[in-house]
């Protein structure tokens, strides 16, 4: 089911539908896989570290347990920050309408990386909606698809190819004096980070939560 | 970890080896159970190779067997195993008889936007070229920055830092260009340094572009680097 989201700005409203897009969908992708002696592809398995089982996919389950070794239901999992403290929950915005303010500047999309992009059909576009994006406009959105415990960033914008709605996360980099050095081992290269970001791991990810 | 490295060439001529700091996630959230005792994720095993079902289908021969087995007993659970923690786990090819391979061959696989495989071909390592052996060259395409960032999803950003003085003042001034220009300039590889940027190994060709500001005698270069275009898929959605 496509996903549609209702924007209202100065008194008009305008209905768009969500079509994700990502590098995938615009270049194609590549992945490696290996053959057997036959030409045949593998399966990938897990193998324990004491070698003592080899575990297919479907062979796990992935829970939460507590300090007494109970199952805890995701359901029933309690988000809390690093104090323990329980986390504000952000409601969907799902099936309520987007009103817009002003549009942000620059540099505060700037201070952002871009974690999801939807590209928008517009079902109905207002006509001073359009005008504003026509104009370079970019307008911050408060866009829940779901409940979250982390205030996310949502941008919308335009150009020569469509209507895009951006999601993105904060990046605070700070302004650097003269001794302000830093040494080649003191900040950690997260290697971790995404290649690219892929809707269905990114689906996973959300799920995997209550 | 050491911190990586980048390159750069200025619009003076100069180029100089400089630090790329990653940004700061925000801090992971962790999770309690209702009563407020912090509960952990764990991996447990609920079947072996000799009770997935691949295992279980071979040994009863066919679907109503299996299911009649099922309803009959607990096949499908190793009393000894399920439940238990796997712990960490190493990743193994398997063949077509389940057991691992000691040996197999490595093929990339091609595909096109919509999914279909175009090509195969013997995987070659690609390294990263942040760090390249001839001199990067100043790519001189200053770009405003809403043309930018209204044309590129920018996926990943690293902070370009110094680590001494003659480093500062190359990048502090390569800032306040930037700044001064109201632009972005693109950062990237080969001869006319316009080609893409590879991270690391085998990374994704990305599209570099520095975007420099200053607040007095302090200065922010920020290496923004996009994944892709904002356009829409050809392919019908």
């Amino acid at each position: 089911m496509t996903r549609s989201i209702d924007i209202g700005y100065r008194g008009g409203t305008s209905r768009f539908y969500l079509i994700p897009i990502d590098r995938k969908k615009l270049h194609g992708f590549k992945r490696r896989i290996a053959l057997d002696e036959n030409g045949n592809e593998c399966a990938s398995a897990h193998l324990t570290r004491d070698g003592r089982f080899l575990l297919r996919a479907g062979s796990t389950s992935d829970l939460y347990i507590n300090d007494k070794g109970d199952t805890v239901r995701r359901s029933e999992l309690v988000t809390v920050d690093e104090n323990g403290k329980p986390l504000k929950k952000f409601s969907a915005t799902v099936g309520r309408t987007e009103l817009l303010e002003t549009p942000g500047d620059l540099d505060e999309f700037l201070s952002h990386i871009v974690t999801k992009v939807h590209a928008l059909k517009a079902e109905t576009l207002d006509s001073e909606l359009e005008e504003a994006l026509l104009d370079g406009a970019i307008f911050r959105v408060s866009y829940r698809p779901r409940t979250t415990y982390t205030d996310s960033s949502t941008f919308l914008l335009t150009n020569g190819h469509g209507i895009f709605l951006v999601q993105a996360e904060i990046c605070s980099f700070d302004f650097v004096g003269l001794e302000q050095t830093i040494s080649e081992v003191e900040a950690e290269w997260d290697d971790g980070e995404d290649e690219e970001f892929d809707f269905e791991i990114e689906w996973r990810n959300d799920h995997a939560l209550p | 970890m050491p911190c990586r490295k980048i390159r750069l060439a200025d619009h003076r001529g100069r180029e100089a080896t400089v630090l790329l700091v990653p940004r700061q996630k925000p801090p992971d959230v962790s999770y309690t159970d209702p009563s407020g005792s912090p509960v952990r994720f764990t991996r447990r095993i609920k079947a072996t190779e000799t009770t997935n079902d691949t295992a279980l289908l071979s040994r009863y021969g066919d679907p109503d067997s299996l299911a009649q087995a099922l309803i009959d007993g607990d096949p499908e659970i190793d009393l000894q195993t399920a439940g238990r923690d796997a712990g960490s786990c190493d990743r193994v090819h398997v063949g077509a008889d389940g057991q691992p391979l000691y040996s197999a061959r490595s093929f990339e696989v091609i595909y096109d936007r919509n999914g279909n495989e175009i090509a195969r071909r013997e995987p070659e390592n690609i390294p990263s070229n942040l760090v390249p052996d001839a001199p990067p060259q100043w790519s001189g395409k200053l770009t405003p920055k809403m043309d930018v960032i209204r044309r590129y999803a920018f996926t990943r950003a690293y902070q370009i830092r110094h680590s001494n003085g003659l480093e500062f003042d190359f990048l502090f001034g390569l800032a306040r260009y930037l700044e001064e220009c109201n632009s972005m300039v693109l950062v990237g590889s080969g001869p006319k340094g316009t080609g893409p940027l590879i991270l690391e190994r085998n990374g994704i060709p990305m599209k570099g572009f520095l975007e420099g500001r200053t607040k007095g005698d302090r200065y922010r270069l920020v290496l923004h680097l996009a994944a892709f275009e904002l356009k829409r898929p050809e392919m019908s959605s």
